[in-house]
């Protein structure tokens, strides 16, 4: 019979430090490590929608995902970030070409879960999409997607979330209640599907309500809408007097599209927002080869939807900057109310396009790969990794400030 | 209550009782007789002065003389958890109170021969969690109840050396109880998973049992002596025993998962769809989550342990032991499902243990006995093997008791021992086949601890 020596050594060892194992344990060694942000970051998740799931130019795949601010954020305060990770070439696979909207030759609908990320504990569950009435929609919500499914798997955002028996939350259910409508239609009719403040409140509310149900010490920030005006895949209307850009615009568009007089200096759409797809569409025969900047055009006899579809007049930007402020001012009071920090992007944003390089102003349509800038992806509505960082900082800073962490920047 | 009676309710009480719990390594318990509880199972150079040598060394029964009674049970209350690297959630373990009973009857008269009969449980195991604990896919119930029947002879070859032994029958009841991971399953044939699809990892949407028993044959042999007036010595072996489970029962259960889906899923099925409804026909008659039929086996690992104890102390003995149990002989554990139901063989590679083992025992004038005793042993289980079916750990053990003479003919025997580790890092889920032991290793994803209240009462009658 051989015994090692070493087995004799370890018996040894463990009589020496029996009594020792009577008062202490090495749990607080071995087990799980604190974050180096703090105890308050033991297990961050992040609800949201597409720009917190890290969804760019109309896709979203591991290396896009890894990217969002919410990974970024789980880095810098040390802690565990498990997410839903899609595998290439993506769920969809993101548009690879600006001009011409492709994607990568062959790609499925979607390349389904990476195996390695099917787990119980998501750190961030948020779903591209997502709504204010979705975070605790058991059966989903007319703004579910397969992406609900293929993240949640059945569940909600907050239950998903409190399966993590989360720390710190960061709530970025930010866009879609009027974003599809007001950004990605703009018909006046389409604005009343936008969804009402009082009823963004209601359900703001009942996700908050079952957050701190299920985490009552839970901390964390909340986010605030981004206002369509500083949305950068909306441009200045005036922007089309240029004749340098016109023509970006018309190569894009595929053909000399006229320029109704309602979008000039002087016209009553001339500070109108023109969405940058609008010459896309164009393109592909969906819309006449016509600019115009109120419905009907200056002569109110264009037929619809010229001039009302993928433009946000000025009545019409009013309306949703009223609506989108509404959701930011009680977003704020709620945070104020539960002891969250809140942030608000839309400086960052304004700043950025008014610098003109990380976010453009004007689109530049001779660019497939950034025509937005260089901190956005190729849909004009997601950010790229440069804008993640920005918003992690400034996420980092008010965190900071809030809790009295010291979270250090992004690099 | 006469002898006999007492004989026939411990006998019955060993025989039907509950074994389980971990109070020795791995699945092993050394909680045979609390006279050597008290005194650190430091007793096969100096047995305590009852049958229950029958165990702790068959060689030395020639030194009781006359009919000899021993017979009892020791209580053990586990407490363990999990924490968990994830969630910083920590979720105890459910385990139920063991009742773990002994029973030894040895007769020595004129002669040179002693002979006896011992039933006593050496393995056993209940490790049970909650029915929210993350590792329940591995292990929500193991549960291990090994009796061995143990008739024994000894010879006394000398005035200061005796040999002795016996055979060994074996009986064995096992029932393993384990979630299933919805996760894991394919949506059909070839198709992806429903983890693939979103479901996630540990949506438990069944529960299976698999319950059996089988018997097995071993020996032991031990032999006893006394070196000068104040040294003795002894030894013992008891030899491997492998059962096997072979017509054990496993029904399925199908749990509620509580899933429905969102619109636009990518099972194309109507919003609101519970995913139950889509594992329902598994439960069918024809389904792979139907009752039938299934086997295992488990090899309960040979004994060695050698021992010296002075005697020269008044009125006191002091004994230090070596003991070494052959664990290496657990590598794996079929489970073979004569269904449809996937089988799979759970990877343990357990290492061969050693533990070492001290005891004092000190007789006042008036007959008490008071004793102590440390004890020490390492793991069986190798890091990446420390589980919801057993999280196995270095451990130590103190302990003392106390023996009470009753009416001149009886003694009552009482010890408390307590188990100490300081935890161990340790896995929930299961290793995948053909996995390396770096890939086991990254599976830890949390901290057990593990500690144990062990209370022993025991009966001695000598006639």
């Amino acid at each position: 019979m051989m015994v090692k020596m070493t087995t004799l050594i370890r018996v040894a060892a463990v009589g020496a430090v029996m009594a020792l194992a009577a008062c202490s344990s090495d749990k607080k060694l071995l087990g799980p490590t604190t974050p180096v942000g703090g105890d308050i970051f033991k297990s961050y998740v992040a609800l949201g929608n597409s720009i917190t799931a890290g969804f760019q130019s109309g896709g979203i795949v591991d290396s896009t995902q890894r990217q969002s601010y919410a990974f970024l954020l789980a880095s810098r305060m040390g802690t565990q970030y498990h997410y839903a990770s899609l595998a290439k070439p993506g769920c969809p696979a993101p548009i690879i070409n600006f001009n011409t909207q492709a994607r990568p030759t062959g790609a499925p609908p979607c390349a389904l879960r990476s195996t390695s990320s099917i787990t119980d504990i998501l750190n961030n569950v948020a779903v591209p999409g997502a709504s204010s009435y979705d975070p605790t929609a058991v059966n989903g919500t007319p703004f579910s997607n397969a992406l609900t499914t293929f993240i949640l798997g059945g569940k909600t955002q907050v239950q998903r979330a409190l399966d993590a028996n989360p720390t710190f939350v960061s709530i970025g259910i930010i866009g879609n209640d009027y974003l599809s409508f007001a950004v990605q239609d703009g018909r006046t009719a389409a604005l009343a599907g936008i969804t009402p403040v009082a009823t963004f409140t209601a359900n703001y509310d009942k996700t908050i309500a079952q957050l701190l149900a299920g985490a009552p010490n839970v901390k964390g920030v909340i986010m605030a809408n981004v206002l369509p005006t500083t949305h950068p895949i909306m441009f200045a209307a005036a922007a089309m007097s240029n004749p340098v850009f016109k023509a970006g615009f018309d190569a894009q568009a595929g053909t000399t599209t006229t320029l109704d007089p309602s979008c000039t200096a002087g016209g009553a759409g001339a500070t109108s927002l023109i969405n940058t797809f609008l010459a896309h569409q164009i393109r592909v025969g969906a819309h006449p080869p016509i600019v115009a900047c109120v419905p009907g055009g200056a002569s109110g006899t264009l037929p619809a939807p010229i001039g009302d579809i993928l433009i946000l007049d000025p009545t019409e930007q009013a309306t949703i900057n009223a609506i989108v402020s509404g959701y930011n001012t009680y977003l704020q009071t709620k945070a104020n109310s539960i002891g969250f920090a809140f942030y608000d992007p839309n400086t960052l944003l304004t700043t950025q396009k008014a610098a003109g390089t990380v976010i453009r102003s004007t689109p530049n349509y001779a660019s497939p790969t950034a025509p937005f800038g260089s901190g956005m992806s190729l849909d004009g509505v997601h950010p790229a990794l440069a804008v993640h960082k920005l918003i992690a900082n400034d996420l980092i800073g008010v965190i900071n400030t809030k809790y009295g962490t010291s979270l250090t920047p992004v690099p | 209550m006469t002898f006999p009676r007492t004989l026939l309710f411990t006998f019955a009480l060993a025989v039907l009782g509950l074994p389980a719990s971990a109070g020795a390594q791995a699945f092993g318990l050394n909680e045979i007789g609390s006279c050597a509880l008290a005194r650190g199972f430091a007793t096969t150079a100096v047995p305590c002065d009852d049958a229950s040598s029958i165990y702790w060394n068959p060689g030395s029964l020639p030194k009781t003389p006359g009919f000899s009674f021993y017979g009892g049970a020791a209580i053990i209350a586990i407490n363990g958890d999990f924490t968990r690297d994830t969630s910083f959630t920590t979720y105890n373990s459910d385990v139920p109170n063991a009742v773990v009973p002994h029973v030894f009857v040895n007769y020595r008269g004129a002669g040179r021969l002693a002979f006896g009969i011992g039933a006593y449980v050496p393995y056993g195991l209940t490790s049970q969690w909650a029915d929210d604990f993350p590792g329940r896919f591995s292990a929500k119930k193991a549960s291990l109840q090994t009796i061995y029947v143990q008739p024994n002879i000894a010879f006394q070859l000398n005035d200061n050396w005796s040999i002795g032994g016996g055979p060994i029958y074996g009986h064995s009841s096992v029932e393993l109880i384990q979630a299933i991971d919805l996760a894991g399953v394919p949506t059909s044939a070839g198709g992806p998973t429903f983890g693939q699809l979103g479901i996630a990892a540990r949506t438990e949407f069944a529960r299976v049992r698999l319950k059996g028993s089988g018997n097995a044959f071993g020996v032991t042999v031990g032999v006893h002596g006394k070196l000068n007036p104040t040294w003795e010595m002894g030894a013992r072996f008891l030899s491997q025993l492998t059962f096997k489970y072979d017509n054990a029962d496993a029904t399925f259960e199908q749990r509620p998962t509580g899933l429905v889906l969102a619109p636009q899923n990518p099972f194309n099925l109507p919003a609101g769809t519970p995913v139950d409804a889509l594992v329902a026909s598994q439960f069918a008659a024809g389904g792979a989550l139907t009752a039938q039929k299934a086997s295992t086996k488990i090899r309960h690992p040979a004994q060695v342990q050698v021992g010296f104890a002075y005697t020269g102390l008044e009125r006191t003995t002091v004994s230090l032991d070596y003991a070494y149990v052959g664990w290496r002989s657990f590598q794996k554990l079929p489970v073979t499902f004569a269904g449809s139901a996937p089988s799979k063989v759970i990877q343990e590679d357990y290492n061969n243990t050693s533990s070492i083992r001290f005891g004092v025992e000190h007789r006042t004038m008036g007959g008490f006995a008071l004793r102590g005793g440390l004890a020490a042993a390492s793991a069986a289980a190798p890091d990446e093997t420390v589980t919801p079916l057993l999280p196995e750990m270095d451990r130590g053990y103190a302990m003392f008791g106390a023996g009470i003479p009753l009416m001149g003919r009886f003694a009552l025997d009482a010890t408390y021992a307590h188990i100490f580790t300081s935890g161990h890092r340790g896995r929930i889920d299961e290793r995948a086949a053909g996995t390396t032991t770096a890939q086991a290793l990254a599976l830890n994803s949390g901290f057990y601890t593990l500690s144990a209240n062990i209370f022993s009462l025991s009966l001695k009658a000598t006639f």
